[in-house]
């Protein structure tokens, strides 16, 4: 059955804009798409995308103030990744110390996407707090690859993926730290963006590692993402310190030609090692830029290897006192422990040995450990100085004429479940994505073929606030690969 | 050797004070929340003061300003470039589980400041930071309560160098601290309300020695008294220790007053590792040399430099100096009476006679007296034209009534008869009414002198001036 | 620079975490293993641009306007947080 939600944002917008469609039925669509999704009547196995489902959805839709107005997403169903702060559901992070927490406000982008007159029908599986590249961490089961159910969707942001390249809507937002939006985009499919750091206001999204954290969108398609990227970027100094003051200008637009354009490919992202099929892939969207008149050029960014080390220092050590404040007190989770000589640290302890899984208390962990008396130097301080070089190496090759960075997304398309069990190996898989949170810049992955019918992605970086011109890249490339971006 | 006075010849006590000011903002640090005093339990919090998942916290510029002044009043180096740092540990009533603070790039750097006894004191560095919470353990039977209003209430932190070397010393780098500060406007510095709360790090070493010995760290003295008796004890304690050859060991200490001893704080399991490092929710906070300079043009005076201006260059002697500066708006009425023409040394008598004794009994009004109608009151009595009596009673009713004293003094009958006729009469008078007087005066009993000018006083209606009377009495009493 | 089972027990106390005995061994091999690829690290030279900041610094030009009123305050339904009770310090 062809349904409004599996055309474009624009089709949708313009049909409930112009009466053909009402913001009801489409969410009432996408809500039982949800449910197919998860019934198992196919033989398949549930792909459990969503945390939580917005069952009222008459009030969903009339939470958003624009569903039949002139709004640039009137009656837009759209997930969101559950640390997101929401008001009418609850907020998890997919972990037992937050399974019951509903929060008090609600988060920048949420408001403005309510405003914008979409509608917000659930909130989406995640690894705990965001911590994994799987969903694989989450204490309500992982999301499923709508590609291959066996195989994982991606994490952290795996259900926003898995709900978008299913069908169920057209966007979704995510968050990512280290590339747990393209990650998963690459793995379903589909198109990933994350932001310069500030770009997109943070308030309200749950943190993990502040000065990586950013919220991240998800699109069928290259236009999709940018219609809901111009809806949820822009300043907010009165709630985020770290929001970039300048009005960004408009990622959306007409797809066009590269004349003019240099993209540069960093030899460090194309090691010898890497599967060649991978590597095929990314060409085809080498070729097809160079076909729409950009310039191609062989760059090096020679602290790269360093990225994965130096992010799995400051991205647990911003972790531990982020999640210090899951302590039992005044919300989530609190065990109760009868004995002891210390009941205030029993209660502590147990709160937060039960409320957090173990890829959480591994970071935690981690993270206090390089924060330590005698080990700041040696960890946390050497791990800031990197990512000063990495931010250096990408200002130096954007400082001599190139306009953006094509790479692999990731090293493999997605892997089976249970299949990379050491966390080493597993950080390992973000190594082409961690670099651009560590330089605050923006990026996206956009799909570029499949390899044995699973989705491979090509990633685009651009220096930091030119989203409009890393925009431009992505719709011409998705323009001129056509339906090889989505097959073997 | 034994003797506590000899102890004491032979130890040097060594303090260095870590002062926490509240800054007297309306709002809170990082969010929008109320500062008020006194407010039902928790009723000052919100999402970013009690620490909700997802939220964030924005500086607010008014506490950067409060903490900018407090630096210039203490005469600190302000930097350029300052970082709020997280300071990393489990306590009830710290929502986040770390306090927002500053650490390697502090706001300020470098002060110093002579005391009246010679001493100079070292200003370490000054900090912002965020207060915690409360936590209360007699509201739930068996449990502790906690209370969040004062999470999030900004603080200056002010850590001297161990340069102290006297409880009196202490107290009188405590006095100057809080003087500047409240003169500055930085913070009300009430120890009652915890707006001003003292820890005193305290160690004892031999006289002659170069090296400081172990410390321990007196926490919340809650008044100036306090702080001094407390040093003192620990001072006494370490000393004794050192006798006896027994090592001190570096820990918190509480002050009981009830007992009037010092005590260790329930020790830790763990050593402290507050693991610090820059808050990456909060940009650095850069101070122009532009803003720098704009916050010192709008700085009062120190009340050191006014003090010796005021002894200096208007002649107020040294203790009505004292007195003049310990409050700002006193000082500055002073100042406006000594501009519109009085001297400095009268001005000052009258600030701190009718007008503070006025002030006291109406505490935070302002003074109903245009500074210009004293200084002409002043200079009233300066000429003779109404006696210092007289011109209390016209003060009084300039401070009741307003008006000027010209017309009060005239219209009440005040103005004084210096006409040499008029008051040779009274003395005629007088003399006639008083002969056994006049007689024991003539005979050379001086201090009569006084007694029949009161008389004539008396007699005038208090119209009489005093001294020509006097000068009168003596001349026809052939004394000269 | 190994990892140590003391390592372990002391950061799991400074994170309120409770460690079982059986679970060190295996955490002082996770992290061992995570940090040993830490170790190129070391030979970053530490330099004075390090710690740049990447968030535009909060620059005061001038002296800011009068602050915002206060936000009113709310009525909590439970006044207090009530916790197992603590002894001695209050912190700071």
């Amino acid at each position: 059955m062809s349904s409004r939600l599996d055309g474009s944002v624009g089709a949708l917008v313009d049909a409930v804009q112009s009466g053909a469609a009402s913001a009801l039925d489409v969410a009432t669509e996408s809500i039982a798409r949800i449910r197919a999704s998860d019934s198992g009547t196919a033989g398949d196995a549930p792909l459990n995308a969503f945390v939580s489902v917005d069952d009222d959805v008459q009030s969903a839709v009339a939470a958003s103030s624009g569903g039949s107005a002139a709004r640039a997403l009137a009656g837009v169903p759209i997930a969101l990744k559950d640390n997101i702060a929401t008001l009418r559901l609850r907020t998890t992070c997919g972990s037992r110390i937050l399974e019951d927490h509903v929060s008090p406000f609600e988060a920048t982008v949420v408001g403005k996407l309510r405003a914008a007159g979409a509608t917000i029908i659930g909130k989406t599986t995640l690894d705990e707090f965001a911590m994994g590249s799987s969903t694989e961490h989450s204490a309500f089961g992982p999301a499923r690859n709508p590609h291959d159910r066996d195989r994982v969707p991606g994490g952290s942001s795996g259900g926003s993926a898995a709900a978008v390249a299913a069908g169920i809507c057209q966007v979704a937002l995510g968050s990512e730290t280290g590339g747990s939006v393209r990650q998963p985009a690459a793995f379903c499919g589909i198109v990933g963006v994350k932001p310069s750091y500030g770009r997109i206001s943070r308030y309200g999204l749950v943190a993990f590692a502040s000065s990586l954290d950013n919220i991240g969108v998800f699109g069928r398609a290259v236009d999709d993402a940018a219609r809901v990227f111009d809806v949820v970027s822009g300043p907010d100094a009165e709630h985020d310190a770290t929001s970039a003051a300048v009005e960004p200008e408009t990622v959306q637009q007409e797809p066009g030609r590269l004349d003019g354009v240099v993209l540069g490919l960093p030899a460090e992202y194309f090691p010898d090692s890497l599967d060649p099929a991978v590597r095929d892939r990314v060409m085809r969207a080498s070729v097809a830029a160079r076909a729409r008149g950009a310039e191609i050029r062989q760059v090096s960014l020679p602290h790269t290897a360093l990225a994965v080390p130096a992010y799995y220092v400051i991205a647990p050590a911003e972790a531990s006192a982020n999640l210090s404040r899951y302590d039992g007190v005044r919300f989530g989770r609190r065990v109760k422990e009868a004995s002891a000589r210390d009941p205030l640290r029993a209660m502590y302890e147990a709160t937060r040995s039960e409320g957090f899984g173990p890829e959480v208390t591994r970071r935690i962990l981690l993270g206090t450990y390089v924060l330590s008396a005698g080990y700041y130097d040696a960890y946390y301080r050497r791990a800031m100085a990197v990512r000063d070089r990495i931010r250096a190496d990408f200002a130096s090759v954007f400082a001599s004429g190139v306009h953006a960075l094509l790479t692999p997304t990731t090293p493999t398309p997605a892997f089976k479940f249970g299949a990379i069990s050491d966390p080493y190996e597993m950080y390992m898989t973000d190594v082409f994505t961690v670099t651009a949170n560590l330089a605050e810049l923006p990026a996206m992955s956009v799909p570029t073929g499949r390899i044995s019918g699973l989705p491979v992605g090509a990633q685009i970086i651009a220096p930091r606030f030119a989203e409009r011109a890393m925009f431009r890249v992505a719709y011409a490339l998705e323009a001129e690969l056509g339906g090889e971006a989505h097959t073997g | 050797m034994t003797g506590t006075g000899a102890v004491t010849e032979r130890y040097e006590l060594v303090i260095g004070l870590e002062v926490h000011v509240q800054l007297s903002t309306r709002t809170k640090l990082f969010c929008r929340c109320s500062t008020a005093f006194g407010a039902a339990p928790n009723a000052h919090t919100c999402p970013v003061c009690l620490g909700m998942p997802g939220a964030l916290p924005v500086p607010n510029p008014e506490a950067v300003l409060l903490a900018t002044r407090a630096a210039l009043a203490l005469g600190c180096e302000v930097q350029e470039r300052s970082v709020f740092a997280r300071k990393n540990y489990f306590y009830p009533d710290l929502p986040k589980g770390y306090q927002i603070s500053q650490f390697e790039l502090p706001l300020a750097l470098r002060g110093r400041v002579t005391l009246a006894s010679g001493a100079s004191v070292g200003i370490t560095r000054i900090h912002m930071e965020e207060d915690a919470g409360k936590s209360v353990h007699d509201k739930v039977p068996g449990k502790t309560a906690i209370d969040l209003n004062r999470a999030g209430v900004p603080l200056a932190e002010i850590v001297s160098e161990p340069d102290l070397r006297s409880g009196a010393d202490a107290v009188a780098y405590l006095k100057w601290l809080r003087e500047s500060l409240v003169f500055a406007g930085v913070s009300e510095c009430s120890m009652e309300e915890g707006s001003l709360r003292v820890d005193a790090n305290v160690s004892a070493r031999l006289r002659g020695e170069t090296a400081f010995r172990t410390r321990t760290e007196i926490k919340n003295l809650n008044s100036f008294a306090f702080a001094e008796r407390a040093i003192a004890l620990e001072f006494k304690r370490h000393c004794a220790m050192h006798d006896r050859g027994e090592p001190v060991v570096q820990q918190t200490m509480l002050y009981d007053q009830a007992n009037d001893e010092v005590r260790p704080a329930r020790s830790k399991e763990e050593s402290h590792d507050y693991r610090y490092f820059p808050d990456p929710d909060l940009p650095p906070i850069d101070l122009t040399a532009a803003f720098i300079a704009a916050v010192r043009a709008s700085m009062p005076e120190s009340p050191t430099a006014r003090r010796m201006r005021y002894t200096n260059t208007l002649g107020v002697p040294a203790p009505d100096a004292d007195a003049l500066t310990t409050d700002r708006a006193l000082a500055e009425y002073f100042e406006a009476v000594v501009r519109a023409g009085a001297d400095g040394r009268t001005a000052a008598n009258w600030t701190l006679g009718e007008v503070q004794a006025r002030r006291n009994e109406h505490p935070g009004a302002a003074v109903p007296v245009p500074a210009a109608n004293l200084a002409a009151l002043i200079a009233l009595v300066a000429a003779g034209t109404v006696s210092n009596t007289a011109g209390k009673q016209v003060f009084a009713t300039m401070w009741r009534e307003g008006g000027v004293p010209k017309a009060i003094a005239e219209r009440d009958g005040l103005i004084q008869v210096g006409d040499a006729d008029a008051l040779a009469r009274w003395v005629d008078e007088v003399f006639a009414a008083h002969p056994d007087e006049l007689a024991r005066l003539k005979a050379g009993e001086r201090k009569l002198v006084g007694v029949l000018v009161g008389q004539v006083m008396k007699r005038s209606g208090g119209k009489a001036d005093p001294k020509k009377v006097n000068q009168m009495i003596s001349e026809r009493a052939g004394l000269g | 620079m190994a990892v140590t089972r003391e390592d372990v027990k002391r950061v799991a106390a400074l994170a309120r975490i409770r460690v079982a005995d059986d679970r060190v061994d295996a955490l002082v091999g996770e992290l061992e293993g995570i940090l040993g690829h830490m170790r190129g690290l070391q030979g970053v030279e530490l330099t004075e641009a390090q710690a740049a900041p990447a968030v535009a610094p909060l620059v005061f030009e001038t002296i800011p306007e009068s602050p915002p009123e206060p936000a009113p305050p709310r009525e909590p339904q439970d006044p207090y947080f009530v916790v197992p009770r603590v002894e001695g310090l209050g912190s700071s």
